[in-house]
Order: C-alpha cells, then structure tokens, then sequence
C-alpha cells in the first residue's frame, strides 16, 4: 500500500518539499547576509524590512495551504472518483488503507514544515532587533520554531478527516479555512498569554523583547485605577507622576519562547490526534460506499 | 471445499432514505455464472457492496465462501468489479498491476499480464486516455489477476459499445471456462446474460422474487396464449390481454386449452419485473 499511496500522493509531496526548500535556503541566505551588516539595525531595517512583511504572509498561509493540499484530497478526490471502491476491495484492510494514505501524505509534509519553522527560528535571530515586538507576538512566534509543522498538522488532519466526512474537496478546503483562521487567533489571543504566568512590573523595566499581555494603571497602594491622558496637558509621564499612578504591566519574557513553542505545538498535536480519531471514526462508521 | 459461492440470510440494507436490500434468503452454488438481474435501485450493487464488506449490513448476515465479510479488506478469494470500473487515473497500466501486486499476496502477475496484453493495450498507456472497453478489461485483469474463486462484476457491459461488449463477455467466459471460477454478473439488459447465466437471482425493490437455476425455472413456467374467455389456471405471474387475446406467464406445467411455450430467460425476467412494478405501483 505504501508504494500505491507514494504513487497517488508524489506529485503533491515533491512539490511541497520544493516550495519548502527554496523559502529554506532564501532564509539561510538572508541569515548569512544580515550578519555580514555587523548588528547595524537601521541597515537591516532598511534591507530586510520588506522581506520581513512579506515573509509574515507567506509562512501564516503556508501551513493551511500545503496542510490542506495534502488532506483535502486524500480521501474526498478518492471518493468522487470512485477509486476508494478499487483501494477497499483488495486483500488489505480498511485501516490500513486509510493510515497508510495518512502516513504517506502528511508525514514528509509536516516534517518538512517543522524543519523549515526551526530554519526560520536560525535565520531570524539576527533580525530580531528589527521585530516589532519580540518573538513571542503575533505574527513573530507563528512563523518560526515548532509551531509552523503543528499548524500544518492541524490543518492536514482537519481537511483529511472532513473530507471523508463530506467526501467533497473543495468543501473540505473551505471548512478548513473557515476553521483554522479563527482558531489560530482565539489561540494566540485567549491561550498562548497563559502558557505560563506572567511577570508583573513596572512599564519602565521590562525587558527587552518582553511580550506584554495586560496593561494596567496603579496608584502607590498597588489598587487598579482608571486614568485617562485625554485631560493631560503635559507629558504623559508628568501627569501619571503627578496623580501618583504607576503603569503597571504584566508581560512574558522572551526566554520562554521555545517552552511556549512546545506547549502550543503539543496542543495543536493533542487537536490532531482527536481529529485523526474523527476520521477512523468515520472510516468505519460513516463511509457507505453504496 | 464449500459449494456455496454467497450465502444469505435475512439479508437487509436499511438506507437514510428508503430499503437498499429487504430480508434477503438465497444461496449461489459454485462453478456457476449466475445473473443478477433487476431494476436500477433494486439493490444489486448494495448486495455486491456488502459482500465485498464495502458496507455493513443492517440486518441479516451473508457468507461469502464460508465467511463473513470482515475488516480486513475484501475475501481473498473474492474479486469484484465495481460499476464505474475505478482505476487510478493517473497511474499507466503498468503501474495499475503494480498496485494490484502490492495490494493483493495471492497476485499471478503473468496472468494479470497475459490477460492485457489479450486485450491489446499498451502497458505504458495512461489509464485515463482509455476507451471504455480497454478500461473494462484492464479492470478485468486486475480483478483476475487476484486469482479469485468467485468474480462479481457490476454492470460490468453498461457503457460499452456492441463491439466491447462482445469482446469483453468474450474474454470472460474464456477464463471462467479455463479457471472454474464462479461468477455473479449483474445487469439491468437481460439479452447480455442469456445464454451465459446459468443461474438466476432477481431482485426487485430490495426483495428476492425469483431465484434458482436458468434451467429449472424455465422448464416450471409456460408462457401461455389463448383467448381472454379461458380460464387461468395457479400461479400467475402476469397476465395481459390484447384484443380478444390473453397473454399469461404462470409458473405451471402444460395447461390444456392454452398454446403452451416455454419462455425465454428474457421473458421470464421480464415478466416477474413488470409484475412487481405492477404491485409496487
């Protein structure tokens, strides 16, 4: 099966593999190029501000497109041509068939993705400076390290188990975007800030590349209070000076980055298992071939 | 060795919308080519589909050469042609027997081999550029090439011009008479299995109505003609009356006063279908 698999799927896996490869040695380039500039940010600025913007865009589609390249058909074009009836009817089981498919299409393609993630994460280094931000924001912590292989497990597994739901791939394609856009913010917004407990300090001395979560204004008692620079006059600092309060700020240091990579990576891993649970379910209990 | 090929009992396919198989009883005998004849919806792929253990049955249960259709991929010993013929579209011929050698332990690859090179296709034809009849004995080849004992073919003339049709059936009963093998056939064009089948199963509306050997069933019915006063004699299985004229088809022996003749395997199949519709209606 695996050959037959390799046989149906080569095409697509080559093609991602290739994709990946030149964005991986464009990276190794601009990481040789921004260390030759010797640290001079307004330089790196200048040069790679524009790579940077675009680079953002493609590595925040790339998951949902190669995942779903690689998913939505697997099973759903098998069924609308009929050929599942061909696979299913020889001397191997319906599991097999069906993990072996999984195997074969998703496996070079995730893996080619988490390596391009961590080749990002060692091109980036030397731009770091030029990020607004620091590496734990968003779109900064979703285009490098671990996340970019979980993002494209996720959406691999999520269009490969709606397609055999619905049997139907370019309504796999579309719930899969519907899905994942949405989930990767209400991640980033309502999760990743928790992954571990915030440090809490006074504006002025956080650090550098801290990503601040909660802002808040305090009076010399440590209690919240609201205030306003719509009335102020002088300089913000000045009034907050003069009123007493003190913004506060609650913030995650950057040296978290690669615990809070491996934690949203593994929830998007524990997403992927119950989505792959979803397609066996399906393989045995929806798919009627009739 | 069991010389039952397909053993059902009670057999039933419930669909979302309406009966796919209705308390179904019957056995296929070995070494025989029976026909599987019915109307379209009645239920002749759904049966093929749950031998094949393509779908699970909602009730009943069949045996397919001694076992029940399990998890692990279809019988061994059972091949089956689908309908539309699936091949992998992108895969040349050479590359769909590879599949078939991957997919299957017990492959004969000569014979799979032999059987296209038979049917004059270039091996490193595409299988998408096919003609319809090429395909069908490419899927053929495949199916074969399993090496099984039992062969369900699926409509498997539908979508084919006179001349495939022919060359097709052809190479069929060529291996079925080297090999042994048994065959269950389905179509809705009943003159494509007369004088192939040797033995019958018509469904309609998901239900058995006639099922047994061709030769058997045609000696117990008369197709008898005579005029519309006379009267009927037991088992009627339709009745038509022209003019002053009556045409009866009756599972009966010679009845006295009526011209007697026996009927054809078209006849007879096609009377039991229009007299079910007949009821349904």
């Amino acid at each position: 099966m695996t050959w037959v698999a390799w046989r149906q799927q080569r095409f697509q896996v080559l093609l991602s593999i290739g994709i990946v490869a030149v964005l991986a040695a464009v990276m190794a380039f601009v990481r040789f190029d921004a260390l030759s500039l010797g640290g001079n940010e307004a330089l790196i600025d200048e040069r790679y501000g524009t790579y940077l913007n675009y680079l953002r865009l493609v590595l925040i589609a790339l998951p949902v497109l190669l995942g779903m390249f690689a998913g939505a058909p697997l099973f759903a074009r098998e069924i609308e041509h009929g050929t599942h009836v061909f696979g299913l009817t020889q001397s191997i089981g319906r599991t097999r068939w069906w993990a072996t498919k999984i195997a074969v299409a998703g496996i070079p393609v995730v893996i080619a993705m988490t390596v391009l993630g961590l080749v990002n994460a060692w091109s980036s280094a030397p731009l770091q400076a030029v990020m607004f931000g620091g590496r734990l924001a968003t779109p900064t912590f979703e285009i490098q390290g671990l996340t970019l292989g979980a993002y494209t497990l996720l959406t691999f597994t999520l269009s490969a188990a709606i397609g055999l739901l619905m049997r139907n791939t370019l309504a796999a394609m579309v719930v899969t975007v519907v899905v994942y856009i949405p989930l990767l913010g209400a991640v980033a917004n309502a999760l990743r800030p928790g992954y571990g407990t915030p440090i809490t300090s006074r504006y002025q001395d956080i650090p550098r590349d801290a990503w601040v979560v909660e802002s808040s204004y305090v009076d010399a008692a440590g209690n919240q209070v609201s205030f306003s620079p719509a009335g102020c006059t002088a300089s913000i600092n000045d009034c907050l000076t003069a009123g007493g309060v003190v913004q506060q700020v609650a913030y995650q240091p950057d040296d978290r980055f690669w615990s809070f990579q491996a934690i949203e990576a593994g929830l998007f891993a524990v997403l992927a298992v119950a989505l792959l649970g979803v397609g066996a379910w399906a393989l045995h209990r929806r798919l009627r071939l009739a | 060795m069991t010389t039952i090929a397909l053993d059902a009992t009670a057999l039933t396919m419930r669909y979302r919308r309406g009966w796919g198989l209705r308390d179904c009883t019957f056995q296929l005998p070995t070494g025989r080519i029976s026909a599987l004849i019915g109307p379209n919806g009645a239920g002749k792929s759904t049966l093929m589909r749950i031998a094949t253990g393509l779908l699970r049955p909602t009730g009943g249960s069949i045996e397919v050469l001694g076992e029940a259709p399990g998890k692990r991929g279809t019988n061994r010993k059972l091949a089956f042609l689908a309908q539309d013929k699936p091949l992998y579209k992108g895969f040349t011929v050479e590359e769909m027997l590879k599949a078939g050698a991957k997919l299957n332990p017990d492959w004969d690859s000569g014979y799979a081999r032999r059987l296209v090179r038979e049917a004059d296709v270039p091996f490193d034809a595409k299988v998408g550029t096919l003609s319809g009849g090429q395909r069908t004995r490419i899927a053929l080849a495949i199916a074969l090439g399993r090496r099984p004992e039992l062969v369900m073919l699926d409509e498997p003339l539908a979508d084919l011009d006179p001349i495939a049709r022919q060359e097709v059936m052809q190479s069929l009963l060529a291996e079925v008479a080297e090999t042994g093998m048994t065959v269950l056939l389905s179509s809705h064009v009943i003159a494509d299995l007369d004088g192939v089948c040797d033995h019958l199963l018509l469904l309609a509306d998901g239900r058995v109505q006639l099922h047994g050997d061709v030769d058997d069933l045609l000696t117990q019915h008369r197709i008898l003609i005579g005029s519309r006063e006379l009267v009927l004699p037991d088992g009627v299985v339709e009745a038509r009356t022209t003019g002053r004229q009556a045409t009866v088809l009756a599972r009966t022996t010679d009845v006295p006063g009526w011209d007697n003749t026996e009927p054809s395997l078209e006849e007879l199949a096609l009377a039991y279908l229009r007299s079910t519709k007949k009821v349904a209606a």
